[in-house]
């Protein structure tokens, strides 16, 4: 079984009672795509795009210009193929995040997409390129693009987790190259004024999951919020959470992963949010040349 | 654009770890990525070599033989191989670490040479690929081991063993499958805001045109464009 071992300082008990909202199930068609089409800028004319549906996404394109949504989340991703991500082997992007926050930020109202009481600055995290000799010399090194995460914020409580963030990409002309949207849309709470249960009774939840292994786990971090999953996820309600972030280290430190456990924070939770280890089947044993 | 070359693919992972010499925290997630890699490429197509996992995964599939290792019939006999386990880095030598000794608890990329038979592009999903983004400390660590191999991909850093990242490998495989860049496509999946995994990739050339044109165009399709030797490396990553 697992050893627990909290390193960092856990947080204490929220005081303030919290509400798990119903979330809406996901508007993904083509008429719903070709409007937000029109709001980032794109004709929407059917006689200059494609369309291509699969289980998964419906994806408008428009020459260099793709719309992705997911139909388990709403999601979106809006690309310029031409620009995202792209270098053009001579731009330097120098810019603070104080001011790449304002730009996506004043982007993000342009489209009106959510008020911006909604949301606050989360990071801004840079592409950049580098190359060298395999000797080290002639190193040169660029930044080409920053995104920049903007965090939803629901009651003033964060959205936590790989969803509830609008990511905007900024180019070196600090123009949108790309845009992307995990944000659910809320319906009806599900229970109103639910008290917060402690850390430690989650961090209970967290030995019970790891029971089945071996090693020890450091917890260095928690963090409390609702949660929100990624693309894929077809989630039904949101609810708060608390996040355990820690370090799976080998005795002498040199080895390490982290690792990320979600656990429900009320005491009156829906289900529950990380999913118990699948049980597997060995691998028969591999045949000795 | 289409992929219109077919690509062979092997995997290995390891969530479980021996009470012995070899021990090692056990890990959860790694074969969700890797196998879930594996299979969606075989879904686009692609033929699925092998899988091995926990016991079977083994040192000597990524030694080389001037080491005693078997790599040439294994991770280099494939053209994409991915490997999640534990890594570390040190002395601007990575390490794979495995479950149990077969011959060894683990392989220092000092005893590979990636690339010296067919094998093209290599995951390494475990940590510490590259501990920082220094360029001496990215070449100390990869221009040896790079051999023919045109694209490494990995983590700076630690990485994180996550439910919320089990669907990495199958997104990773359908985007390449798609058309997308090998590089842009690593670097864009695995960097997370959230899990705080930073994600690089670093590509071989002759020159220093070669190196970038791989870093930021290579795609499947490139699978026979082979890197004549590793003069250069150009590497892209989110931080």
């Amino acid at each position: 079984m697992a050893e627990i071992k909290v390193t960092g300082k856990l947080i204490p008990t929220p005081r303030k009672a919290a509400n798990i909202y119903r979330l809406k199930t996901p508007n993904v068609t083509e008429r719903a795509l070709r409007t937000l089409a029109k709001q980032m800028g794109m004709t929407a004319d059917a006689k200059s795009a494609t369309l291509c549906s699969s289980a998964d996404m419906l994806i408008w394109s428009e020459g260099h210009l793709e719309l992705t949504a997911y139909r388990a989340s709403g999601a979106i991703r809006f690309v310029d193929r031409s620009r995202w991500q792209i270098d053009d082997r001579k731009s330097n992007l120098k810019i603070q995040d104080g001011i790449a926050s304002r730009l996506a930020l004043d982007l993000v109202k342009k489209m009106k997409l959510f008020p911006a009481r909604e949301m606050q600055f989360l990071k801004a995290a840079r592409l950049n390129v580098g190359e060298a000799t395999r000797a080290g010399k002639e190193a040169t090194e660029r930044t080409i693009d920053v995104a920049v995460a903007l965090q939803r914020l629901v009651d003033k409580i964060p959205v936590d987790g790989p969803g509830g963030k609008i990511i905007v990409y900024l180019d070196a002309q600090r123009s949108m190259s790309g845009l992307e949207i995990i944000w659910r849309q809320l319906g009806a709470a599900y229970r109103r004024n639910v008290p917060c249960r402690s850390p430690e009774a989650a961090l209970r939840d967290l030995a019970a999951h790891y029971r089945s292994k071996e090693g020890i786990i450091e917890i260095e971090n928690v963090r409390f919020g609702y949660f929100e999953e990624g693309w894929k996820g077809s989630q039904q309600y949101l609810q708060p959470a608390y996040i355990f972030f820690g370090v799976l280290s080998s005795p002498d430190g040199t080895v390490r992963k982290r690792m990320i456990y979600v656990a429900t924070a009320l005491t009156k939770p829906v289900g529950r949010i990380t999913p118990p280890l699948k049980r597997k089947l060995p691998q028969r044993s591999r045949p000795t040349r | 654009m289409s992929i219109n070359l077919k690509v062979r693919v092997g995997v290995e992972w390891i969530n479980d770890f021996h009470n012995d010499k070899c021990k090692q925290n056990d890990l959860s997630y790694c074969d969700d990525q890797v196998v879930g890699f594996y299979n969606h490429m075989g879904n686009h197509g692609h033929t699925k070599v092998f899988d091995w996992g926990n016991d079977n995964a083994w040192e000597t599939d990524f030694r080389h033989p001037d080491f005693g290792g078997d790599s040439l019939n294994w991770s280099d006999d494939v053209h994409f191989c991915m490997v999640n386990d534990h890594g570390g880095n040190s002395d601007n030598i990575v390490s794979f670490f495995f479950s149990k000794a077969h011959t060894n608890c683990s392989v220092s990329s000092k005893k590979m040479r990636l690339g010296k038979k067919n094998l093209k592009w290599i995951a390494a999903l475990g940590c510490d690929a590259v501990l920082n983004t220094n360029a001496s400390h990215i070449v100390a660590v990869w221009a040896g081991p790079m051999q023919g191999v045109h694209i490494v991909c990995g983590y700076i850093g630690t990485a994180a063993d996550s439910w919320w990242t089990a669907d990495l490998g199958e997104d990773f495989a359908d985007d390449i499958c798609s058309g997308d860049t090998i590089a842009g496509a690593w670097v864009s999946d695995a960097y997370s805001f959230w899990t705080g995994d930073d994600s690089i990739a670093i590509a071989a050339g002759v020159t220093r045109d070669d190196a970038i044109n791989r870093r930021e165009n290579e795609t499947l399709n490139w699978r026979d464009f082979n890197v004549a030797s590793t003069n250069w490396l150009a590497w892209k990553y989110r931080t």
